[in-house]
């Protein structure tokens, strides 16, 4: 049980230091950043939440960027709500939002809330700068991290089975 | 085999572990919605909520809820309805749409005002309702015929026999006779003192008469002068019962003007129809009034008359209404079918009724709610409640119709002064009321047939036997008609009472002091005039007792001087006579 709940922390700490691809990191945490500025209660944040437990991204960096994300609401939801006061009451877009609106489960996604599409779409135009500027310091962090047990040839930490550690070093 | 084994032992787990996330989400939600419905319940009561248990069925799309109970804002030891069970039944395809939309439900086992083991009041910041008590009865009336009462009953206590002209004239002329008798006494007294003095001195100069040459002169002047005095005294008293009658005289012209201003004292200027009906009816109606007030300003707290709904506080954002898109409630009760009972008076009654278009944002539903109760049994009622809010303004209406209210013995009137008791009786009650925006209007008409009125006054009135007059006059009041108008606002009501009751009930006093006054005032007078007859029956003995008391002294006084020898014709005692009465051989001779 115990080991169930850790999973998540292990997972981090485990990518962060050693074995995890940047790549995947940076993408969990730029998945959970958008999670985090975003009103949770609405299907467009359970859709962002399935999207983060099925695609190949590090679970835990994305639920750790979540909850760091999530204090910032006061801050993302001032400029958040402008943003979709903004694209909300645009003209053009009326009948699209409407006809959207309508469908089933449309009402679930909250796309009428201008917190929920303003946070959104701020959660998207920052998803690319966070994930690229993420996954710089993720390869800087981990090229630190490995340099003293590759000079020293000790083994893998103890954190991580024996069994493991071997695979994972063969791979 | 193998990899059969090995699917049944993935599909296995997952099914139970479905199968299990399924009962559970059976619990989870019932115990969700039921938090959610007594937070609800309690936030727009203002009271505490409760329900024993709540069972949810996911296939069967129904929520059950069993003993609901919900207490009373106004009175925390009593619920203000107990319902047995609810049956809720869901239209799945609107949770699509987020939304909650019951088709048809089903309340049973309705009871209203029942009591409470445990107080149903909430803490004070839990509660959402706070009924302000304003007193909003027009207490003019109530005061108007307070006075006029207290005006009524000061006039008759007065003593006003005492106030009379005769009684008053009686008096003085009794107080003054002592004086006038002992004037007579001392006259007398003082006229037999001056005879005595007088025969003594005369006895003394018939002894040596050469001395009192002039003295025995002058003897036959000064007894015709007493004489003289003693026969004005005489008649004097003779004539004191004449003197007596004069003052009579003023006594008996006294008594017309008694009769005139008895008849000004007591006449009353009649007291204004509608004054007497809310003296008499306010007080009762007070009461059902405040409640119906109270409930409707309790319903309007229940669905606020403002068509914005509350967002709640920790909403983020703002919600958009897109062009081409009408707001929906999120939860709706197409129909509710209620079952249950009441009592009204000490009459059980069998409701049934529909509650329709139940809406948690009523404003966003194009149908009013509409609450339709009817009642079986041996008291036919049919109340319609329609609380509207599709327009601009906030319109909430009330109809009840009802016949044959046992009514249960009533009695009228504030004060102890004049009060009516009404025997129990049937009636027939209308309520209209409307509530459009915050202005209040409608009536409230009560029909009472067959009333049996009896009437109580104070004693000071009721020595008059005002209360029997007033009983046989309104003897023939057979039906009773009320109607209270009720305007103003739902913060300041203003109410006004009409009734047949004030109209007979005046007109009914009205007569009942004319017969009262007319005997009143035709007692003061015989009361003043026995009194006068009394008085001056003692003056009478009086001076007759004053003459018996004097005559005797006049009668000595009258020997006394006769004893001088001189006869009352008129001989006067003569220097002559004198000396021939002298001795033959007396040498004045």
């Amino acid at each position: 049980m115990f080991a169930t709940l850790m999973r998540p922390v292990r997972s981090v700490v485990q990518a962060l230091i050693v074995y995890d691809a940047p790549n995947q990191l940076a993408a969990g945490f730029a998945l959970g950043m958008v999670l985090g500025f975003m009103p949770k209660a609405n299907l467009i944040s359970l859709s962002i939440l399935v999207l983060l437990f099925s695609l190949r991204v590090n679970k835990g960096m994305g639920l750790a960027a979540a909850c760091l994300f999530s204090l910032t609401q006061p801050l993302i939801d001032t400029v958040g709500h402008k943003l979709g006061l903004y694209v909300l009451s645009a003209p053009s877009m009326q009948s699209t939002y409407a006809t959207i609106f309508s469908l089933p489960l449309g009402p679930w996604l909250e796309m009428n809330n201008t917190a929920v599409i303003g946070s959104f779409l701020l959660g998207l135009y920052a998803f690319y700068p966070a994930y690229w500027l993420s996954l710089v310091a993720f390869r800087w962090q981990q090229s630190r991290a490995q340099q003293p047990i590759q000079s020293s040839n000790m083994s893998p930490p103890i954190i991580f089975p024996p069994a493991q550690a071997e695979t994972r070093r063969a791979a | 085999m193998t990899s059969r084994s090995g699917s049944w032992r993935i599909l296995l787990p997952w099914s139970a572990s479905l199968l299990g996330l399924f009962a559970a989400a059976h619990l989870v939600v019932a115990w969700a919605i039921e938090r959610e419905i007594i937070r609800n319940g309690q936030m727009s009561v203002g009271a505490r909520v409760e329900v024993k248990d709540t069972h949810l069925s996911l296939f069967g799309r129904q929520l059950t809820l069993h003993n609901i109970c919900v207490a009373n804002p106004l009175s925390p030891r009593r619920n203000l309805v107990e319902a047995h069970g609810c049956k809720l039944a869901f239209n799945p395809s609107a949770f699509l749409y987020k939304r909650a939309i019951v088709e048809r439900g089903t309340i049973s086992g309705l009871r209203f005002d029942t009591e409470r083991k445990t107080s149903g009041a909430l803490l004070e910041s839990e509660a959402g309702l706070q009924v302000a008590i304003i007193d909003w009865l027009d207490e003019g009336a109530t005061h108007a015929a307070q006075v006029w009462l207290d005006r009524l009953y000061a006039r008759f206590e007065r003593n006003l026999l005492d106030q009379l002209e005769s009684i008053r004239l009686t008096e003085v002329l009794l107080a003054r006779w002592p004086s006038q008798s002992a004037d007579f006494a001392e006259r007398a007294q003082s006229l037999s003192h001056r005879a005595e003095a007088f025969h003594a001195k005369v006895r003394d100069a018939q002894e040596n008469p050469l001395r009192h040459v002039d003295f025995l002169e002058s003897v036959p002047k000064e007894i015709e002068q007493i004489r003289a005095d003693l026969t004005a005294l005489s008649r004097d008293i003779e004539n004191l019962p004449n003197l007596v009658d004069a003052d009579r005289r003023q006594v008996v012209a006294a008594r017309e003007h008694d009769q005139q201003v008895l008849s000004e004292e007591l006449q009353f200027e009649p007291l204004d129809a509608n004054v007497l009906s809310a003296y008499l009816l306010q007080q009762q109606l007070t009461g059902p009034l405040a409640d119906l007030v109270s409930w409707l300003r309790w319903a309007r707290q229940m669905v606020p008359g403002d068509s914005k709904p509350k967002l709640p506080k920790h909403r983020r954002g703002q919600d958009v209404l897109f062009a081409g898109c009408h707001p929906s409630p999120d939860l709706l009760i197409r129909t509710l079918d209620l079952q249950g009972t009441a009592h009204i008076g000490s009459q059980p009654l069998e409701l049934v009724g529909t509650l329709t278009d139940v809406s948690d944002k009523p404003a966003r539903h194009n149908q009013p709610m509409r609450l339709r109760l009817s009642a079986r049994g041996s008291l036919p009622m049919e109340i319609q409640a329609t609380i509207d809010r599709t327009g601009p303004v906030a319109r909430d209406q009330l109809l009840v119709d009802c016949g044959g209210i046992l009514i249960p013995k009533l009695r009228l009137g504030k004060s102890h002064k004049l009060q009516l008791s009404l025997a129990p009786t049937t009636a027939s009650l209308n309520v209209s009321i409307t509530l459009l925006g915050d202005k209040l209007s409608g009536d409230v008409q009560l029909v009472q047939r067959e009333v049996q009125i009896t009437t109580s006054v104070g004693d000071t009135l009721a020595a008059h036997h005002l209360d029997r007059e007033l009983e046989k006059t309104l003897g023939d009041i057979g039906s009773l008609a009320t109607r209270v108008s009720l305007t103003g606002t739902l913060n300041q009501p203003q109410c006004k009472i009409w009734s047949n009751l004030g109209p007979a009930v005046a007109e009914a006093l009205d007569r009942s002091l004319e017969r009262t006054v007319t005997r009143y005032s035709r007692n003061l007078l015989t009361q003043s005039q026995d009194r006068v007859n009394h008085r001056l029956a003692d003056l009478d003995r009086q001076i007759a007792g004053t003459q018996a008391a004097l005559e005797p002294q006049l009668a000595d006084s009258q020997v006394t001087l006769n004893e001088l020898g001189i006869q009352p014709t008129g001989h006067r005692l003569s220097t002559d006579h004198l000396g021939r009465r002298l001795p033959a051989d007396s040498l004045f001779r």
